[in-house]
């Protein structure tokens, strides 16, 4: 249970803390700090069990199916890594204590972020499941994230580039983990490891390693990458110090220690981790150099540090993978005492700029006794730790790549680069501890540290000499590196002297440089800034802003106005597809039977079609469509279909007089439209027309009657009692469909009137009363009323008629000609006589001519019919008989009944909401103006 | 079990009809909508666990024999998609109410008529009935869009209204010539009918092209964030929990029944996804606003959950269908927290915003954790999915498509963090204070919601078995659909 539990206890700490935090403020670092330490000495008992070679592991499944688990596993490299995360966590959380003001709202939250970071740093170097690891990892860059923006008013811009840049390498380790265990078949780390020769030979290795390499070096700030990490600087200290120099950069280093074993010998792998490593510790290290601001070139030291991790690791022999572990005990150490002073300098005197600062040793003994330790060690000065591990590091190089499977190249070229770099580091330590502490008094301190803030570097700083000293204690833990990782025990003894050998002259060599660099610097410095790099930072907000406005060009089309736009792309599409078929299709049986008539009105419907489009004004492109609608209904009657006949005649009848109504508050004709839109639109309309149509003649045409169809003829009476099929299908067979359709109408009757009545700018209210038109406005500008004693009589006689009619046509549908959905429109037919003869204002008037009442009711109508066979024991919309006060009817008839009034409810609407007429003081309708180009989108906002 | 297919459509559109009946009273209104919604929860969860392990319910309606009756069905599919719908309906319903937003006498009415056309298209298996299902849809979300009408709302839902009506007579004029060619709109039919056929091919492509519309896909998704930022913000959230992802429901159930027969459409789709993952996020990080990034962000999720589909593994299908689960709730979330700070705010701008995470904390972490999980950060369920989605793509040899999924997920982060960065930190600009227009139960509700939806978000990543396994039952029903094929049938 340690394992889950030294992941889980920061994580759980953390989501506790803030709850705390209200009442202690900074002192909830002290919990999180015994939080791990506990882990840490839970961590630690394990010791000499590990170096003893044992591991131990704990497993629970997570996605069922895919073999991932949650999975942990406790080896040498695991323990190293975590020990390093908690104890420098327990002294990172005591730093930080002290480091903020007790009133610093920061605090609380940097705290729990501080514990978070811990638990997902662990879950890091424990997991064993490679998706569990990126899992983990993910969650140290988010941490990183809200700990480097703070509150978000200054860091926002470093955080941001810290979390893309580390997200990119995230994504390549997520692509890498799933072709690893696609090469291993298991996601499980040491199963990965295992089937090394596999995941070597598959084809997808180089791309692994690519990626691997990718998330590695954003991870740990290697070049190109290195931007952010001096970016992340703006992060309070204890931030800087724990993730940014002691642990969360280590991760890629870690994640190429781990994989070693699983791409030794891939020379793709050792070539460019030791290219990699090397490059980023030189510029690391001679960037640094010229650094002013100290948190800078202490950022600059890291990145060239892990570039000497990450070279160590390409150089793959067991020396150099298990020097590069020791390394990173010896850079935690080191490098966050460093940063911890840096802190209390900034802390005590206000600035953290090098020509400002100078001796500081006098007022800040423990710090800088601390820094020039600390320093010491980052040099590679006797005896401190740092000394022994850059010593077996040059040592690994001068070795060279051996039999490891590295090739020979490395050895050399990675010396060459080391000693560049550890020049440079040398020169930049000395300038820390010489231009901070020592010389004149610059600025003075005018805020003396608590010594809960010098502590903890004293502490690292003195753990850094301690272990150098005893630098033969860690004999073993090299030796279990280098087995675990490279394969066999390096058979080096540590220790502080080795007697003069050639690798004590170079160490010595580089010393030496190191002082005379230093010493030099003034030009230096000057030739070093002039040969300038490029600025990946600039670099990289270029490619964030170019992001963003490749973005602005993409959503364009989401701002356009007008409809052509947004219809284009279906219909070209549509059109494309259908030609695609149409070549497809080879024609099947003999040609449906035609009729002479039948091409004349496949000819008059053309004419047709051609003067709808070609009319520029409303009424005469409503008066061709319409032309269009009756000859299709004359096609009906030719074919014998009555009933569609006449549904499609009193469709077309009442669309025209209600599209009419509409129309007077729109200008007469369309407006002026690009020619070459209207060309692109007729050849589109054409296409569609002319590829359905060869569909139809070729193949669909020509298949006769459906098995479906023939059955409806055959069985519909004897099932339904009904003689008119066309009615049964639509109020028994499918009369689910039907129920949807009158839905249709009535959210469309509901919608009229929420457009016209509801809206929020601009409502219109119950409509005034106004006075007869008697000139006969060509608008009807007044009441909607037409004049004239004849029409009048007239209407008033059909009226009545038409109504009986409807009744009747809705009563005898189920066996003839006739139906609810015919029913209703010829009551509104009667209710549009209606509205035209005595005007808007009777229908407003009546108690009867209610919208939604209707709509509402036939629908209920309806959906009572469908839910009365359910209520009853029978199916949803029943067939069957029902006999009311002695007269037995079809049941689907009360469903009829609900299509008849939601018709008559839809026409209704129309007239009432649609139908009133404009007040004097309301314009009819601009003709022309702004909404030129958008002739759609003036409709509804003047109804 | 069988006689409960009906209702799932028949009970929101009854709740429809009293609702307008009741237009005065809005506290019966809101009881009839959220009973609506929960029965069809209710019915979604029932039908799951009877479905659960590969059964398919089916109801002929009205009892009709020989193959005259329109069939229904319900495998886990659209189960599962039943309980996804009523549960996003649920949740837009409580951002309505907490903003005010449900306070027109229509708007109940129209959301229940919605609910009943996605029920049906969820549980028809018939084509011309789909059609029907779909203008259910259509016209009730049409009129939600302009419900505020105001001139933006009105110009968008011409555009809306527009497109999905050419995409309505496309998919009609599809349905006519698969009807004539085979003579049939069974889908148990249609998928030993049609891909031989060439006419009935030509048909379906049509209908493809519709569906493909109004799910989304590029190049067919223009209108799609033109018209969801100006319907308004509790809308938003449901039109995003329900519409798009029906067209991709139908996108699933016709691939595993007819399209996956259909030789060399499978690159296509992979093709058609990926571009459409691509232009979706990319627009989504050139938005300037929360509403106008997410919803550009619908388009880049659909092609998330239509590359599965090109490759018609279990694993792949059931990675698309957990993504789907969890996504819908992600991103009803985020799109809550964009309504939530038009109300608190008065603008989700984000040149108008700043400091939210200091100023209103809870917002802030309401906003963080779904925004983790639609970047697919761990622990999020968005991560599992994404995790899944990539491994399965790779696994079926789809390299470029998982490649693609990488770096889209890296954009969408982006997006993620400039809404964070633009919104959460910094400072306000100086600004008129709207001062509070809600009351303290309102504005809490309206920012619980999305916190709510969060954690679970968060949980769902360690916790994601039970939802796995769900996912692996319904793809195992699509990739092998012989059990639907069976229960479907007709003469």
């Amino acid at each position: 249970m340690l394992l889950p539990l030294a992941v889980a206890a920061p994580l759980v700490a953390a989501a506790l803390l803030p709850l705390l935090g209200r009442r202690f403020g900074r002192d909830v670092a002290l919990p999180a700090a015994a939080v791990l330490a506990a882990v840490a000495v839970g961590l630690g008992r394990r010791v000499p069990a590990v170096l003893d070679g044992a591991t131990a592991t704990w497993t629970r499944p997570w996605l069922p199916g895919t073999g991932v688990e949650a999975a942990l596993r406790l080896d040498g490299l695991a323990l190293l890594f975590a020990l390093v995360v908690t104890v420098v966590g327990v002294l990172v959380m005591l730093y930080a204590r002290w480091y903020f003001a007790a009133d610093d709202p920061a605090a609380v939250r940097t705290v729990a972020l501080l514990t978070l970071f811990a638990g997902a740093m662990l879950g890091v170097v424990l997991a064993d499941d490679v998706i569990l690891l990126f899992a983990a990892w993910e969650l140290t860059s988010i941490t990183s994230f809200f700990l480097i923006g703070g509150d978000g008013t200054k860091g926002a811009s470093g955080a941001r580039r810290a979390l893309l840049v580390t997200a990119l390498g995230g994504l390549a380790l997520l692509g890498a983990a799933v072709l690893l265990a696609q090469a291993a078949g298991t996601t499980s780390l040491a199963g990965v490891l295992a089937a090394g020769p596999e995941v070597r030979a598959a084809g997808t290795a180089t791309a692994a390693v690519a990626l691997v390499v990718l998330a590695a070096a954003t991870k740990s700030a290697q070049v190109p990458f290195q931007f952010w990490l001096p970016g992340a600087m703006v992060a309070p200290t204890p931030v800087s110090t724990y993730l940014h120099a002691a642990t969360m950069v280590k991760a890629g280093v870690y994640l190429v220690l781990r994989l070693a074993p699983a791409f030794q010998g891939l020379a793709v792998w050792h070539g460019t981790l030791v290219l990699l490593g090397g490059t980023t510790a030189v510029l690391g290290a001679w960037v640094a150099v010229t650094r002013r601001d100290l948190k800078a070139l202490m950022a600059y030291s890291t990145v060239s540090q892990l570039g000497l991790l990450v070279a160590l690791v390409g150089l793959g022999t067991p020396l150099a993978l298990g020097t590069a572990g020791l390394h990173v005990l010896a850079h935690a150490l080191f490098k966050a005492a460093l940063f911890m002073t840096v802190g209390v300098v900034d802390h005590a005197t206000g600035t953290r700029d090098l020509d400002r600062l100078g001796g500081l040793g006098r007022a800040l003994p423990g710090t800088a006794v601390a820094a020039t330790l600390a320093a010491a060690g980052m040099a590679g000065v006797p005896p401190l730790l740092g000394f022994v591990t850059k010593e077996e590091a040059l040592a690994a190089f001068l070795k060279g790549a051996g039999t490891y499977g590295a090739p020979a190249w490395t050895g050399d070229v990675g010396l060459a680069l080391i000693v560049v770099a550890s020049v440079g580091t040398v020169a930049y330590s000395l300038r820390f501890v010489l231009g901070t502490f020592a010389g004149p008094l610059r600025t003075p301190v005018h805020h003396r540290p608590g010594g809960g803030l010098e502590a903890p570097a004293v502490a690292l700083a003195a753990a850094s000499l301690v272990a150098g000293v005893l630098v033969g204690t860690l004999t073993p833990v090299l030796d279990l590196l280098g087995r675990d990782l490279g394969g066999g025990a390096p058979g080096v003894e540590l220790k502080l002297w080795h007697g003069v050998t050639p690798l004590l002259l170079t160490t010595l060599g580089v010393l030496a440089a190191g002082l005379a660099v230093e010493l030099g610097r003034g030009r230096l410095v000057g030739v070093l800034r002039a040969g300038r790099l490029p600025d990946g930072a600039a670099a990289f907000d270029a490619t964030y802003d170019g992001t963003l406005r490749l973005g602005g060009r993409v959503r364009a089309i989401s701002e356009l106005h007008g409809l052509p736009a947004f219809l284009g792309p279906p219909l070209v599409v549509a059109v494309g597809l259908l030609l695609v078929g149409l070549v497809t299709v080879a024609p099947t049986g003999t040609p449906p039977d035609g009729q002479a008539l039948d091409w004349v009105l496949v000819a008059l419907l053309a004419i047709g079609v051609l003067g709808v489009t070609q009319s520029r004004s409303r009424i005469g492109a409503v008066a061709g469509l319409s032309l269009v609608g009756f000859l299709v209904a004359g096609w009906f009657v030719l074919h014998g279909a009555p009933d569609l006949a006449l549904t499609q005649l009193l469709v077309e009848a009442l669309t025209v007089a209600l599209v009419v109504v509409v129309f007077r508050r729109l200008p007469d004709t369309f407006a002026a439209g690009a020619r070459l839109r209207r060309g692109t639109a007729a050849a589109a309309a054409a296409a569609l027309g002319l590829g359905l149509g060869g569909v139809t003649w070729l193949a669909v045409g020509r298949t006769g009657r459906s098995a479906v169809g023939d059955r409806y003829l055959a069985r519909a009476e004897e099932l339904t009692g009904g003689r008119n099929v066309v009615n049964t299908i639509l109020v028994d067979f499918r009369a689910l469909d039907t129920l949807g359709e009158i839905a249709v109408l009535a959210v469309a009757a509901a919608g009229i009137f929420a457009l016209i009545r509801t809206p929020a700018e601009r409502p219109l209210g119950p409509p005034r009363a106004l006075p007869l038109d008697r000139g006969g406005d060509p608008r009807w500008r007044g009441s909607g009323g037409i004049e004239g004693p004849i029409l009048r009589l007239m209407t008033e006689l059909v009226a009545p008629v038409l109504l009986v009619v409807a009744g009747w046509l809705l009563w005898r549908g189920h066996q003839d000609v006739g139906g609810g959905f015919i029913g209703g429109l010829a009551a509104g037919a009667a209710a549009v006589l209606l509205y035209l003869s005595q005007g808007h204002e009777r229908l407003w008037g009546s108690r009867w001519f209610r919208t939604l009442p209707l709509t509402g009711a036939g629908l209920g109508v309806a959906l009572a019919h469908a839910l009365s066979g359910p209520l009853t024991g029978g199916a949803f919309l029943p067939g069957g008989k029902l006999t009311v006060l002695g007269v037995t009817v079809a049941r689907s008839l009360v469903f009829d009944v609900g299509v008849f009034v939601v018709v008559v409810g839809m026409v209704i609407g129309i007239l009432r909401h649609l139908g009133q007429g404009l007040p004097e003081d309301e314009p009819a309708a601009d003709r022309g103006g702004p909404d030129d180009r958008d002739p759609a989108g003036d409709a509804g906002v003047r109804a | 079990m069988s006689g409960l297919i009906p209702l799932a459509f028949a009970f929101p559109l009854t709740a429809g009809a009293l609702g307008t009946l009741l237009r005065g009273r809005r506290a019966a209104q809101r009881l009839l909508t959220v009973a609506a919604a929960l029965v069809v929860l209710a019915l979604g969860v029932v039908l799951l666990a009877e479905v659960r392990t590969g059964g398919v319910v089916t109801d002929d309606v009205g009892a009709w024999p020989d193959g005259l009756a329109i069939v229904l069905a319900v495998d886990p599919l659209a189960a599962l998609m039943l309980c996804v719908t009523a549960g996003a309906t649920l949740v837009a319903l409580t951002v309505a109410w907490a903003r005010g937003e449900d306070d027109h006498p229509l708007f109940h009415p129209l959301v229940a008529s919605l609910l009943a056309g996605v029920a049906l298209a969820l549980v028809t298996a018939d084509l011309f009935n789909l059609f029907v299902a779909f203008e259910v849809m259509l016209i009730a979300s049409y009129v939600l869009l302009a419900l505020r009408g105001g001139r933006d709302q009105v110009r968008a839902g011409v555009v809306y209204v527009g497109t999905n009506l050419l995409a309505s007579a496309l998919f009609l004029l599809g349905v006519g010539l698969v009807y004539g060619a085979t003579g049939t709109v069974n889908l148990a039919r249609l998928a030993t009918a049609v891909p031989g056929d060439p006419a009935a091919l030509a048909g379906l492509s049509l209908l493809l092209v519709a569906v493909a519309a109004k799910a989304g896909l590029v190049p067919l998704h223009g209108w799609l964030p033109r018209a969801y930022v100006h319907a308004g913000p509790a809308v938003t959230v449901l039109f995003s929990g329900l519409l798009t992802k029906v067209g991709v429901y139908v996108l699933y159930r016709l691939t595993s029944l007819i399209l996956v027969d259909v030789t060399g459409l499978a690159p296509w789709l992979v093709a058609v996804a990926a571009v459409t993952m691509v232009v979706g996020v990319v627009g989504a990080v050139g938005g300037k606003d929360m509403r106008g990034i997410l919803t550009f962000h619908m388009v880049s999720q659909v092609g998330y959950l239509v590359l599965p589909l090109g490759l018609m593994t279990v694993d792949a299908v059931a990675a698309g269908v957990l993504y789907l689960v969890q996504y819908v709730a992600v991103k009803a979330a985020l799109l809550a927290v964009a309504a939530a700070t038009r109300s608190l705010e008065g603008s989700d701008r984000l040149a108008d915003l700043g400091g939210l995470l200091r100023t209103r904390p809870a917002l802030g972490i309401a906003f963080l954790l779904p925004a983790l999980a639609l970047a697919g950060l761990p622990p999020t369920s968005g991560f599992v999915g994404k995790y899944l989605l990539i491994d399965a793509a790779f696994a079926a040899g789809s390299w470029w498509g998982g490649a693609v999924m990488l770096g889209v997920s890296l954009l969408t982060l982006l997006s993620m963090i400039k809404i964070l960065t633009g919104a959460f930190w910094g400072e306000r600009p100086e600004r008129p204070d709207p001062g509070h227009v809600l009351t303290a139960t309102r504005r809490r509700v309206l920012v619980g919601v999305p916190l709510a939806i969060g954690v679970a978000a968060v949980l769902l990543g360690p916790a994601a078995a039970p939802l796995l396994e769900l996912a692996r039952d319904v793809a195992t029903g699509l990739v092998d659909p012989s059990g639907y094929l069976t229960a479907v049938v007709r003469p």
